[in-house]
């Protein structure tokens, strides 16, 4: 026997919605009001015709009134409020019951905001198994550990062995003093990492460093006030050659800043606070830079630390139309356009890209005209979006061995993974296996965009005697249709842009 | 005789000062810098007690302790692992295996030693 229907609280709901007297909608459905009065106080229960008259007569989905979809959505918020985030704080079956009959809709709303909810929860579960399995995170977290095991040591058997030789307490005080300052680099190396100096743009800004990412993006890595500002400073310099800039900057500092420049020694510094430098004093002082850096990365020390100092004003009304979170996500940004400017003042922009255009993107010729780094030309070439005076749009890229990415820049529309490691299918950790020479990629993209870019590895120097540096590979890369205007693609066929995988 | 401790850790620095504190407590320490070595040092000469880290260069902590625990002849040896904080699952693998006792870094040298004389059964000497 078929299941009787009761769906007198809903008819009433609905009789009620649009407005319609009990007479009005039982001459609509053709029956009588004595009759629809029972049935919506559930003396008479819901006849199969009376049912097709409403769901005729009042566009109601099918089913509906029968309670087959109450009853999945019914179904649905149970399993919804049984989820331990509620607690005790469930609603009664009878008034969910009320709800579900009374609200349907807002009920499917309810229901969809909960997936919605349990999707992100699940991501979220999953995204932090991803971060403790990864190898850069359990590899690091080791080494801090071990770091702190030694320092942790040597600090004890210090103060409990009053026994020990002079040349004892000596070797052990300086295995003390040259762990911490390993400990302080790999810090550093790791709250660099976290904050990335740049990114790439997102739809949203979940961390400060993201809002770093869409500052970039929002403003398409293009800063005209910076760059006048460097142009201005350049003048005030007397617009110095590129082997003359090191020698300006140190002057500026010196005579209108009053800090000092001093190029210390690897093996006479102690512990530079931030690895390779440090400014002590803030108004004034003493700029302490470490000999091992390049003449290009102590220009670009001098002219970040200018751009902070003299030129905070323009940092901050760059950054005032931008919305930032919090202090946090204001100093990276402030970080962020700091380091554009000092790349504005030692390539500037017109000189710059006319020689990008001149030497076809020949990165290695372009740093020997402007006395700069690989790197630095690469993040310099993302930045030439001036309108009317456009250069190629780039992305740039750099990883680590793992593929851990720790700059990302991409004028080019590519989407570059805001998280983790970069999958080997982009090419770009291929450098590490032909160190120091320059290797060719194309990429398919999801929207099936095709890029074309070239890898290379670039190695930090040490902070130490005997200490390696740090190698990452850092790629270059353009939409195919703009690589024509790049020497390293002469000779490709990129007709056949599927056909262009290519090695070095 | 007295005990031997082989204290298997590939970071000199910890190798250093836990030798430095295993001979002050009186024991013979021996050193492998890797998980081969160790289990060659094993064959050569057991020792009575080793300090195992996990995370090792060509053969981690936690084969090493297979190996060492699945000989018989090496049943009496005691192991004790040096675990990273945070590391619950290596912790409970370690145990799993065969493992006695285990040290979580970044630890008390104090801790390590005191645990070395409980699992030999050595009492402490007073000053």
């Amino acid at each position: 026997m078929a299941r009787q229907i009761f769906a007198g609280r809903k008819i009433r709901h609905l009789r009620g919605q649009i407005g319609l007297t009990q007479i009005a909608m039982a001459t609509k459905l053709g029956i009588s009001a004595a009759y629809l009065n029972l049935v919506e106080h559930n003396q008479r229960p819901l006849s199969r015709k009376l049912q097709k008259r409403l769901e005729d007569a009042f566009n109601i989905k099918e089913g509906e009134l029968s309670g087959g979809e109450e009853a999945r959505l019914l179904s649905a918020l149970n399993e919804l409020f049984s989820d331990p985030l509620f607690g005790r704080s469930r609603p009664d079956g009878a008034a969910l019951g009320d709800f579900v009959a009374v609200h349907p809709e807002i009920s499917r709303a309810l229901l969809r905001l909960y997936r919605a909810f349990r999707n992100a929860r699940e991501d979220t579960l999953k995204a932090r198994e991803v971060i403790s399995a990864d190898p850069y995170f359990t590899e690091t977290s080791h080494k801090l550990l071990t770091q702190l095991t030694s320092i942790r040591s040597f600090a004890e058997i210090l103060q409990d062995n009053d026994d020990l030789s002079d040349h004892q307490r000596n070797r052990f005080t300086t295995v003390l003093v040259d762990e911490s300052q390993r400990l302080t680099l790999m810090v550093g190396e790791l709250f660099d990492f976290i904050n990335g100096e740049s990114a790439q743009s997102a739809l949203l800004s979940e961390t400060p460093t993201d809002e770093v990412v869409d500052m970039l993006s929002v403003n398409d890595h293009y800063f005209p006030t910076l760059e006048h500002a460097a142009d201005q400073l350049r003048e005030r310099l007397g617009d110095p050659k590129p082997y003359g800039l090191f020698d300006a900057l140190a002057g500026y500092l010196d005579q209108q800043l009053g800090i000092k420049v001093e190029v210390v020694s690897v093996t006479a510094q102690s512990s530079l606070k931030r690895g390779m430098w440090e400014l002590e004093g803030e108004d004034g002082g003493i700029l302490r830079l470490m000999e091992t850096l390049s003449v290009s990365s102590l220009n670009f020390r001098m002219a970040r630390i200018i751009a902070e100092v003299a030129y905070a004003d323009v940092l901050d009304k760059t950054l005032s139309d931008v919305l930032v979170s919090g202090e946090e996500a204001r100093s990276l940004c402030l970080k962020a356009l700091g380091s554009y400017f000092a790349g504005a003042l030692m390539m500037p922009y017109t000189q710059f890209r006319e020689a990008a255009i001149e030497l076809r993107h020949d990165i290695d010729l372009l740093r020997r005209r402007f006395r700069v780094g690989f790197e630095q030309v690469c993040h310099r070439l993302t930045t030439l979006q001036k309108p009317e005076e456009e250069g190629v749009p780039f992305h740039f890229i750099r990883v680590d061995l793992a593929g851990q990415i720790s700059k990302k820049f991409s004028a080019s529309g590519l989407r570059i993974p805001r998280y983790g490691v970069l999958s080997p299918d982009w090419g770009v950790q291929d450098a590490f296996l032909k160190p120091g020479r320059v290797n060719l990629h194309s990429l398919r993209a999801e929207d099936q965009t095709v890029y074309f870019s070239i890898s290379k590895t670039v190695t930090k120097p040490g902070t130490m005697v005997g200490q390696a540096g740090n190698t990452f590979a850092v790629s270059l890369g353009c939409e195919v249709s703009f690589a024509r205007q790049v020497v390293y693609a002469d000779g490709l066929d990129f007709a056949h842009p599927d056909s262009v995988l290519l090695g070095s | 005789m007295p005990h031997t401790v082989l204290v298997v850790e590939d970071e000199p620095h910890i190798v250093d000062s836990l030798s430095f504190l295993m001979k002050r407590a009186g024991f013979e320490v021996f050193i492998a810098r890797d998980g081969d070595a160790a289990l060659r040092m094993v064959e050569s000469r057991p020792p009575d007690l080793m300090l195992l880290d996990i995370m090792l260069p060509r053969r981690d902590g936690f084969d090493v302790l297979k190996t060492v625990r699945s000989n018989q002849a090496w049943r009496d040896m005691r192991i004790i692992l040096l675990t990273a904080k945070g590391r619950d699952v290596d912790r409970l693998k370690g145990m799993e295996l065969g493992a006695d006792d285990f040290v979580t870094k970044p630890f008390s040298t104090k801790d390590v030693v005191r645990l070395v004389r409980q699992h030999l059964g050595v009492e402490e000497k007073l000053a």
